[in-house]
């Protein structure tokens, strides 16, 4: 049976499942079905899980048949493929784990588990998450549903590319440098990078230790605040997760923003910024003034160099942690008969791993060995507690921050792809909350002339997440930027 | 800064990272413009000492008890493995000692 349930905002999921309206099974099917549909063209998923989908909607039923109002019952979700699942194969999009199945879960995969989500596949993105594009993936790019000749913006390109595909009601994603935000931002998705600590990273592959997060993307604010509610808390095998109680963020979305300070930095505004982007990011921050914000300007002084501290701190951590794949205990292994130990590491990561993979361990063990450490890491590491500083000092004359997520809308397949710096620059604008540890949120603010999504930015103070979503959903009260529809999928329902 | 193929095969080699001729070509351009752009940071200036620490959560990082506990199983974590020896028991590798 065809049906349009998938459609339906997570809330208004969550909801309809709750008071019996529809079924878990009815809805499963029906992202089984759009996946059946767009995947051809769109390529978000690397695996779909439709049997377990099958049961784990079942299993809903049954348990909101009995009055449990777990908090994702019967909500279909994708999961980004770099998130460790139980007898599911997790890929990290590369080929040295092409048939990688874990053992484990994840923290997060145990958490919406218990709260009842449905798992219907996993998504496509950057190999180990290293990429702005989706382009780096070991098993070909996603598209961009609003434009099949754009990228959906990496490395958690999948994961925003099939909720924006209506394939799932949420997804997981991570973000080290903008991974979840740039990709919400390209696909008109909303994408939440929580405070560095706030989310258990137990079963994701490690990219940049000191950076990686986990957070949900989402169609509304609300939807997303309905997931990290889920995913957020402490666990003893995350030593970096805080012992904070997590707020009820659904309940922080009051829509009231009056007297929020909402600083306005100037060096997220320069001249060259995309015309319409910066429109866009103005009218949405003159309806939260409407609203009863007070716009604010700061200066976050050292944000021209975050990129450059990025790219060192990123792949150094990365050269360290990317060292487990050696093709002794798990994933691939590449031999002849005669190779040493060291023969065999060697063949087995070059066969392994894809250009960018290799390209960032290789610059992060320049920065970490002799004789360059000092100029290199230590310099990077100094310059990131004054991108840090910068924040400290900004929050103490407003709340929190707004500022495009980034500096252009999604870009066409393969156009940056020869340069790996002009593809680094996209990351302009995410890289320096992932540097200070603060939260980020991106939500739709617009579109272009050619049709394609603008992303707001905004980034909060150390564990306000409520703050961002209050904001970004009192936005989405007053505009309906994140109800409008890929093209292709009025195409897809035609056919 | 100028990168040479041997500064490439030097970090590949610490990196345990074979990499075909070409690879070595190309790895070389793009090193040396990330890492000439990255030069940006001598431009700063910082007083004080020490790298300080950053990357840690707002309120520091737990510790937990030291507790005995179950950790995985072998018999979970060999079916995984690409080469095991021939009981099952050990991850088998390429000899490491002459």
């Amino acid at each position: 049976m065809v049906n349009d349930l998938c459609e339906l905002s997570l809330v208004a999921a969550r909801d309809a499942l709750r008071c019996g309206e529809i079924r878990a099974l009815d809805l499963a099917e029906s992202c089984l079905e759009r996946i059946n549909t767009v995947e051809p063209e769109v390529r978000a998923l690397l695996t779909v899980t439709a049997e377990r989908a099958r049961a784990e909607a079942a299993l809903a039923e049954t348990r909101l048949a009995a009055g449990e109002r777990g908090a994702l019952l019967g909500i279909p979700i994708v999961l980004k493929d770099l998130v460790a699942t139980r007898g599911v194969r997790t890929t990290c999009g590369s080929r040295i784990l092409e048939n990688w199945v874990p053992p484990y879960d994840a923290d997060c995969v145990e958490r919406l588990q218990q709260a009842g989500a449905v798992l219907v596949g996993k998504s496509n993105l950057d190999e180990f998450a290293m990429g702005s594009s989706n382009e780096n993936s070991a098993f070909g790019p996603t598209h961009n549903p609003w434009d099949l000749a754009c990228v959906p913006g990496g490395s958690s390109g999948g994961s925003a590319a099939a909720v924006a595909a209506r394939e799932c009601a949420a997804a997981l994603g991570t973000d080290t440098g903008g991974s979840i935000r740039l990709p919400a931002s390209f696909t008109g998705t909303c994408g939440l990078k929580p405070t560095y600590g706030r989310v258990s990273r137990f079963g994701l592959a490690a990219y940049a230790s000191s950076l990686d997060q986990i957070g949900p993307i989402t169609r509304s604010a609300a939807d997303a605040a309905a997931v990290l509610s889920v995913i957020a808390g402490h666990d003893p095998r995350d030593s970096t997760t805080s012992a904070r109680p997590v707020p009820d963020y659904e309940a922080a979305l009051t829509g009231d923003v009056r007297g929020l300070r909402i600083g306005v930095p100037r060096e997220y505004f320069p001249d060259e910024l995309n015309p319409a982007v910066r429109q866009a990011v103005e009218n949405a921050l003159a309806i939260l003034v409407e609203r009863g914000a007070e716009p604010v300007e700061v200066s976050l002084p050292h944000s021209r160099y975050a990129v450059a501290t990025y790219y060192l701190l990123a792949p150094a951590e990365a050269s360290s942690n990317l060292a487990r794949y050696d093709g002794v205990r798990f994933g691939l292994r590449v031999a002849d008969p005669h190779d040493d130990l060291l023969a065999m590491y060697q063949r087995t990561r070059d066969a392994g791993f894809g250009a960018e993979v290799k390209r960032r361990i290789l610059l992060g063990t320049w920065a970490l060995s002799s004789g360059y450490y000092d100029a290199y890491y230590l310099k990077a590491q100094r310059t990131r507690r004054l991108v840090r500083q910068d924040f400290e000092t900004a929050f103490q004359s407003c709340d929190l921050l707004l500022a495009p997520t980034g500096a252009t809308t999604a870009f066409q397949l393969g156009e940056r792809t020869a340069d790996p710096l002009a593809m680094y620059l996209s990351d302009v604008f995410t890289i320096a909350a992932n540097l200070a540890g603060i939260p980020g949120l991106s939500v739709p603010c617009g579109f272009d002339s050619k049709l394609l999504p603008i992303g707001l930015q905004l980034l909060g103070r150390w564990f306000d997440e409520a703050s961002l979503l209050r904001t970004a959903d009192a936005l989405q009260r007053d505009t309906d930027w994140h109800l409008r529809r890929p093209p292709l999928l009025k195409t897809a329902e035609t056919r | 800064m100028a990168v040479t193929l041997e500064d490439v095969d030097h970090v590949a080699r610490l990196a345990r990272l074979g990499l075909a001729d070409e690879e070595r070509h190309a790895l070389r351009a793009d090193l040396e413009s990330i890492l000439g752009y990255v030069d940006l940071l001598r431009e700063l200036e910082i007083p004080g000492e020490g790298p300080g620490v950053e990357g840690l959560p707002e309120d520091g990082c737990r510790e937990r008890l030291d507790e005995v506990r179950q950790s995985q199983a072998a018999d979970l974590v060999l079916p995984a493995a690409p080469t095991v020896d021939l009981e099952g028991r050990f991850f088998r590798v390429p000899k490491v000692l002459d």
